[in-house]
C-alpha cells in the first residue's frame, strides 16, 4: 500500500465551528485506511482538543456521528477518504440546532415521531 | 464551589445506562409498577450508545427440545472454568428462553427463522449445541431498535448525554441518589432516587486494541467501587479473537463476529498454517474465545504474525454470495477498510472486548448497599473466567429485566433522602476541576498511555514483571491526571469528558492489575506466562477487591460454591443438577 509514502501525505480539513464561529482549517497526516471520523479524531487528539463532535460505536451501528462532508450528509465512520483526496469540508447536519461545532441537538428530530398519537396506549 | 447552587431532580428509580440492561429494566418497571417515576441517565444518546446495539452474532437460549438447560449450564461453567457464581449462571440459562419469548412477543423483535417457522439458532464457540438466536449478524440493532420504540410508549424521563458522576448517601449512610453532569450544558446536578440501578457497561476501551463503543469506560464499576462495594473477578477481561486490524484507524479492534468461526472460518498464521491445530485440535477455530485469542497472540509473539501484527481469518471458501447473505454487516465492515471478507482472508487481532469481573450482586441484582442494584456487564459472577459468545446480550437483557422487577418492589420500601451536602459539592468540584486548572496534561494523550500500558502489561498474556510495570504506569498516570487540563467552554466539551472517563478508567485499571497480580495461575481469560498452568487446588477461588480505608486496593480470596455442579466431570455429583429454581435470595445483604 506504499505506507511509507502515505505516512507523509496530508489532508486538509476545514471544519465549521461555533466558538468563535466560522471555520477552522487543519492539516492532518494521512494514514490508510482513514475515515472522516479518523480525521476528526486526529484533529481533536493532536491539534485542537476543544473540537466538538459526537461518535459512539464507530462501526456504522449507532448513527450518532452524522455530519455533512462536502455538503453530503453521511456517517463520519462510514466514509473512507479516497486515496487521492487532499481536502474536505466538514459541517454539522443541516436543519437542526447546533450545540457546538459539529454537535447537533437531536431531540427535535426524534420528538415529532415520538409524539405520534399511536404511541400513546 | 459552595457558592454555586445545585439543582435537584427527584425520581423513584434512576437507571444509569441505556443499553439492553437499562432499557429492559425500564420495561419491567413499567409492567410491574407503572405508577413509578423512572429516569434513565445515559452518557451518550439513549439506546444508541453503548454496546448492546453493537451485538452481532446473537443470544444463547435453550429452545430446541434436543438441547437442555443442563447442557447450556455446563457449557457456561466449562467456558468459565468453574469460577462462575453458579446461581447467577443458572439464572441466566434458566431465564434465557422466556426472555427470548418476551423480546419477540412483548418488545416486538423478530429473530431469524427456519423454513418451518421455528427460531433459527446458529453455532457459536465453546458450545455443544447450536443455540445462538440471531437476526442476521446485526442482532443488537434489532433488540435496541425495538426497545427504543418501547421507550416511546412507556415514556420514562430520558436524560441523554448525561454522565453519572458519584453515588450519594445521606447522613445515616443510606443511598440517596447520584450526581450527574449534563454533557451538553456542562451543568452538574443531583438526582435523588429511592432506587439506583447501575447498568453502564464495562471498561474494555482502556486497551490499545479494543472493541466497545467509546462510552464504555467502566464508569459504573468505578462509581460502585468508590462507594465501597466489593468487586469480583476483576482480572478476567475477555479478548475477542477476531478484532479488525485497520492500522491507525479507530476501526481497529472492531469485532468480526463469532458466527464466522461458527460457520467454518479458518484462521492462519503468516506461514499459512491453521495454527489452532496445535492449541485445540478437536474444536479448532470453534474453541472458546480465551483459547483462540491466546493462540493468536502467541503466534504473533512467536514471529508468525502478519506485518500488521495479526493473523488471518478466512471464510471466503463458503463462496462470496453465501458470505454476503449470511454476514452482510461483517462484509460491509471489511469493505470500509478496503478488504473483502467475502472474497479473501482478512487481518485480525485479539481485541479487548468484555469484562467478566464486576460488582458482587445476587440473582436479583442486589448489592450490599440497600437500594442499589447493578445489572449487566457492571456485575460479576455470571461468566466466571471467560464468557461464551451469545451469553452477553442474554446477561444484559435478563438481569436488566430482573433489576426492574426488584426495583419495582424496593422503590416502594424506600423513601427519598437528602444527600450530604459535602458529598454533592465534593463530587461537583472533582468533576469541574479539569476546566479550572492551569496544568499541562492532555487527557487524550494520557488515555493513549493507559491503553498502551494495559495492552502491554495486563493484556492477553501477563507476567509478574509486566504487571508490576503496568501498576507503576497507572500510578504515574493517576498522579499526572491530577493535573489534567482541558480548554474550551463547559458545553459539549469532549476533551473534558475524556478527562472524566480517564479518571474512572484509571481507577478500574488499578483494581484489574492488582487482581491479575494476585492470581498466580492461568484460568480462562487470565493467562500468566509465568504461571501457565491452571491450578484448581489452590486457585479455584474467586478474587474479591474493595477500596481500603487508605484508598489502596484490598484483595481477598473466596471459595466458589459448587451449589449445582462440580468441576470434575468424573464426579457423580457433577450430573446432579436441580431442574427448578431455588427460592429467591432477595434479602441478601452484606
Amino acid at each position: 500500500m506504499g505506507e511509507a509514502r502515505d505516512a507523509r501525505r496530508k489532508v486538509r480539513v476545514e471544519i465549521s465551528r461555533t466558538d468563535p464561529g466560522g471555520r477552522s482549517t487543519f492539516d492532518v497526516e494521512r494514514f490508510d485506511p482513514m475515515t472522516v471520523l479518523d480525521v476528526l479524531l486526529a484533529v481533536q487528539r493532536q491539534q485542537d482538543p476543544s473540537l466538538g463532535f459526537r461518535y459512539s460505536c464507530r462501526v456504522g451501528m449507532c448513527n450518532v456521528c452524522g455530519v455533512r462532508v462536502d455538503g453530503e450528509p453521511v456517517l463520519a465512520c462510514r466514509v473512507p477518504l479516497d486515496a487521492a483526496q487532499e481536502e474536505l469540508l466538514v459541517e454539522p447536519m443541516g436543519g437542526l440546532p447546533v450545540a457546538r461545532d459539529l454537535v447537533v441537538v437531536l431531540d427535535q428530530f426524534v420528538d415529532p415521531w415520538a409524539s405520534d398519537e399511536s404511541a400513546e396506549q | 464551589m459552595a457558592t454555586e447552587s445545585v439543582r435537584t431532580l427527584d425520581t423513584d428509580v434512576a437507571i444509569v445506562g441505556s443499553g439492553g440492561a437499562g432499557l429492559m429494566c425500564v420495561l419491567h418497571l413499567a409492567r410491574n409498577a407503572p405508577e413509578l417515576d423512572v429516569t434513565v441517565v445515559s452518557k451518550g444518546a439513549i439506546a444508541r450508545s453503548g454496546c448492546t446495539r453493537m451485538v452481532q452474532g446473537g443470544y444463547n437460549a435453550v429452545l430446541d427440545p434436543d438441547d437442555s438447560l443442563e447442557l447450556h449450564f455446563r457449557d457456561t461453567l466449562e467456558g468459565g472454568k468453574y469460577l462462575n457464581d453458579q446461581e447467577m449462571a443458572w439464572t441466566l440459562v434458566n431465564d434465557a428462553p422466556r426472555t427470548i419469548e418476551e423480546l419477540e412477543s412483548r418488545v416486538g423483535c423478530f429473530f431469524d427463522r427456519t423454513e418451518d417457522g421455528r427460531i433459527r439458532q446458529k453455532a457459536f464457540g465453546g458450545q455443544n449445541f447450536d443455540r445462538t438466536v440471531h437476526k442476521g449478524d446485526l442482532t443488537g440493532m434489532e433488540i435496541m431498535g425495538k426497545l427504543l420504540e418501547q421507550m416511546e410508549r412507556i415514556r420514562p424521563r430520558e436524560l441523554g448525554d448525561t454522565r453519572a458522576l458519584d453515588l450519594l448517601f445521606d447522613g445515616d449512610g443510606e443511598l440517596a441518589g447520584l450526581t450527574v453532569l449534563d454533557v451538553m450544558s456542562g451543568e452538574v446536578y443531583v438526582v435523588r432516587a429511592r432506587v439506583v440501578v447501575v447498568a453502564a457497561g464495562g471498561p474494555a476501551t482502556m486497551y490499545k486494541i479494543a472493541a466497545p463503543a467509546r462510552e464504555k469506560t467502566g464508569d459504573g464499576v468505578a462509581m460502585c467501587y468508590r462507594a465501597g462495594l466489593e468487586l469480583r473477578d476483576m482480572e478476567m477481561l475477555q479478548f475477542h479473537p477476531t478484532g479488525l486490524l485497520a492500522g491507525e484507524s479507530v476501526l481497529t479492534g472492531a469485532v468480526l463476529e463469532e458466527g464466522l468461526r461458527g460457520a467454518g472460518a479458518h484462521m492462519y498464521n503468516a506461514e499459512g498454517e491453521r495454527f489452532m491445530r496445535r492449541y485445540d485440535p478437536e474444536r479448532m477455530e470453534r474453541s472458546t474465545r480465551d483459547v483462540v485469542s491466546r493462540a493468536s497472540y502467541l503466534e504473533i509473539m512467536a514471529g508468525r504474525g502478519t506485518p500488521g501484527g495479526g493473523v488471518m481469518l478466512d471464510i471466503s471458501h463458503l463462496g462470496p454470495e453465501e458470505v454476503e447473505r449470511r454476514f452482510p454487516g461483517m462484509t460491509s465492515r471489511s469493505r470500509i477498510i478496503g478488504s473483502d471478507l467475502a472474497r479473501g482472508p482478512i487481518e485480525v487481532s485479539p481485541t479487548a472486548h468484555f469484562h467478566m469481573g464486576g460488582v458482587i450482586v445476587d440473582r436479583d441484582c442486589q448489592t450490599a448497599i440497600p437500594g442499589l442494584l447493578v445489572a449487566g456487564e457492571d456485575s460479576g459472577g455470571v461468566h466466571g473466567a471467560n464468557r461464551l459468545g451469545g451469553n452477553g446480550v442474554a446477561e444484559s437483557t435478563i438481569f436488566g429485566g430482573r433489576a426492574g422487577d426488584r426495583a419495582a418492589l424496593t422503590a416502594r420500601e424506600r423513601r427519598l433522602r437528602d444527600p450530604e451536602l459535602s458529598q454533592v459539592s465534593g463530587s461537583a468540584a472533582k468533576a469541574l476541576a479539569p476546566l479550572r486548572r492551569e496544568g499541562s496534561t492532555n487527557p487524550f494523550q494520557a488515555t493513549q498511555e493507559l491503553k498502551d500500558a494495559m495492552w502491554e502489561g495486563c493484556g492477553v498474556a501477563r507476567d509478574r514483571r509486566g504487571l508490576l510495570h503496568a501498576r507503576d504506569r497507572i500510578g504515574e498516570l493517576s498522579e499526572q491526571t491530577a493535573d489534567t487540563t482541558v480548554p474550551g467552554p463547559r458545553e459539549a466539551n469532549y476533551a473534558w469528558q475524556e478527562a472524566l472517563d480517564l479518571s474512572n478508567q484509571l481507577e478500574v485499571a488499578r483494581v484489574m492489575v492488582e487482581s491479575a497480580l494476585f492470581r498466580e495461575e492461568s484460568r480462562g481469560s487470565h493467562f500468566r506466562s509465568d504461571h501457565p498452568e491452571q491450578d484448581d487446588q489452590r486457585w479455584l477461588r474467586f478474587i474479591v477487591t474493595r477500596r481500603g480505608p487508605d484508598g489502596g486496593v484490598e484483595v481477598d480470596l473466596r471459595p466458589v460454591e459448587f451449589s449445582r455442579r462440580r468441576p470434575d466431570p468424573a464426579d457423580p455429583q457433577a450430573e446432579d443438577l436441580e431442574r427448578t429454581e431455588p427460592p429467591g435470595e432477595l434479602g441478601r445483604r452484606k
